[in-house]
């Protein structure tokens, strides 16, 4: 008996040129003490310059392989908020992803230089011939830098407070000399009008 | 005096409104800088390995080329995909089983689905290239006769 010999093709249709940008992929976040301002809105730009559609799945992550000398891992990776974490984008289309970063104003949060990463990872096209055979995926490096000093909100509305409070009492009293002065020079001058006249 | 009395109570009245404060919410500000775009773009010509059970093909060791179109050094990894009936390891082929390997500028190193360093720092001239090629090992025996279709994954990750 002769066995007839099976023949399977692992194909590998790749096109030439295949890819998609992602901007920025390395953020310097700066904290500032402005805690008037809860929330803060930010962009990521995906140019899908291909001929078919796109999608792409975001998650922020850590890693203790890839961070840099110098930082931490970010505490909790819940204070990023992807407004959409898994787009779709059309062809030859720039699409932005709004994100917002949220720390907690804490005195353990200060003095920290954090850094975490979002995963851009594609799972459909960006291919010419409508195979997802070739992808790219994208590690996002985003460093946080919170301030030297934690200033407590208290002591904080009373600093600002205090100032305001000086000012004020400044002009009460020198709205009350004034005011006296021209009320006893009015009050001299009916009197001699009344010497001249009575 | 009554001129002076009411006068007063104006200048107190004004002075006690005053103080208005903004509320204080306990969270704190961040602002972002942002200074790089990422983009890595392949050029390859396409490659159809059509092999019989337990043969490999290979293309050229320079067939294709990893290039750093962005604006920031990224370092690569590569890394492979199950197919549909097929699974992938890094060394040994076997039942349903196929190898794929990259030519790393050296050597033909194996890798499967996870992450496999291409590259450690690609810098953003546009110019500078990382020359690949591809080899498969198709698997020894098959439980199927249909065409695989395998996934290749680059990551590129900020430096």
């Amino acid at each position: 008996m002769r066995w007839r010999l099976i023949i399977v093709s692992l194909i590998l249709l790749m096109p030439t040129a295949s890819a998609w940008s992602i901007d920025p992929a390395k953020w310097t976040i700066n904290m500032l003490e402005e805690p008037e301002i809860t929330t803060k809105h930010l962009v990521i730009r995906v140019d899908n310059c291909h001929n078919t559609t796109l999608t792409v799945i975001f998650t922020p992550f850590n890693d203790a392989e890839l961070i840099d000398d110098g930082y931490t891992p970010l505490p909790n990776l819940s204070w990023v908020e992807i407004e959409e974490q898994q787009v779709t984008i059309p062809p030859h289309t720039k699409y932005e992803i709004p994100v917002t970063i949220e720390v907690e104003n804490t005195t353990e949060n200060y003095n920290k230089t954090w850094q975490f990463f979002i995963y851009a990872d594609q799972i459909a096209g960006g291919e010419t011939d409508g195979e997802t055979t070739l992808q790219f995926d994208y590690n996002l490096r985003w460093n946080i830098i919170t301030p030297k000093t934690h200033i407590q909100l208290a002591e904080k509305s009373k600093e600002t407070s205090f100032p305001l409070w000086v000012a004020i009492i400044i002009l009460i009293t020198v709205s009350a000399i004034s005011v006296a002065i021209i009320a006893k020079k009015r009050i001299k001058v009916e009197k001699d009008e009344e010497d001249i006249f009575g | 005096m009554k001129k002076l009395i009411i006068a007063i109570c104006i200048v107190l009245s004004i002075a006690v409104m005053s103080p208005i404060q903004a509320d204080l919410t306990d969270t704190i500000t961040v602002t972002l800088q942002p200074n790089a775009t990422a983009s890595i773009t392949c050029n390859q010509s396409t490659w159809d390995p059509a092999s019989n059970l337990g043969e490999h093909d290979q293309t050229s060791t320079a067939w294709g080329n990893l290039s750093n179109d962005g604006e920031v050094n990224v370092s690569v990894t590569i890394k492979g995909s199950n197919t549909t009936d097929w699974y992938i390891h890094d060394t040994t082929t076997g039942h349903d089983q196929f190898v794929m390997r990259f030519y790393n500028g050296a050597t033909w190193e194996g890798f499967d689905y996870d992450e496999e360093t291409f590259t450690t720092d690609l810098p953003p001239t546009g110019v500078d290239y990382k020359h690949f090629g591809l080899n498969v090992s198709m698997p020894i025996t098959s439980s199927t006769n249909d065409n695989q279709i395998v996934t290749i994954t680059f990551t590129a990750t900020a430096l």
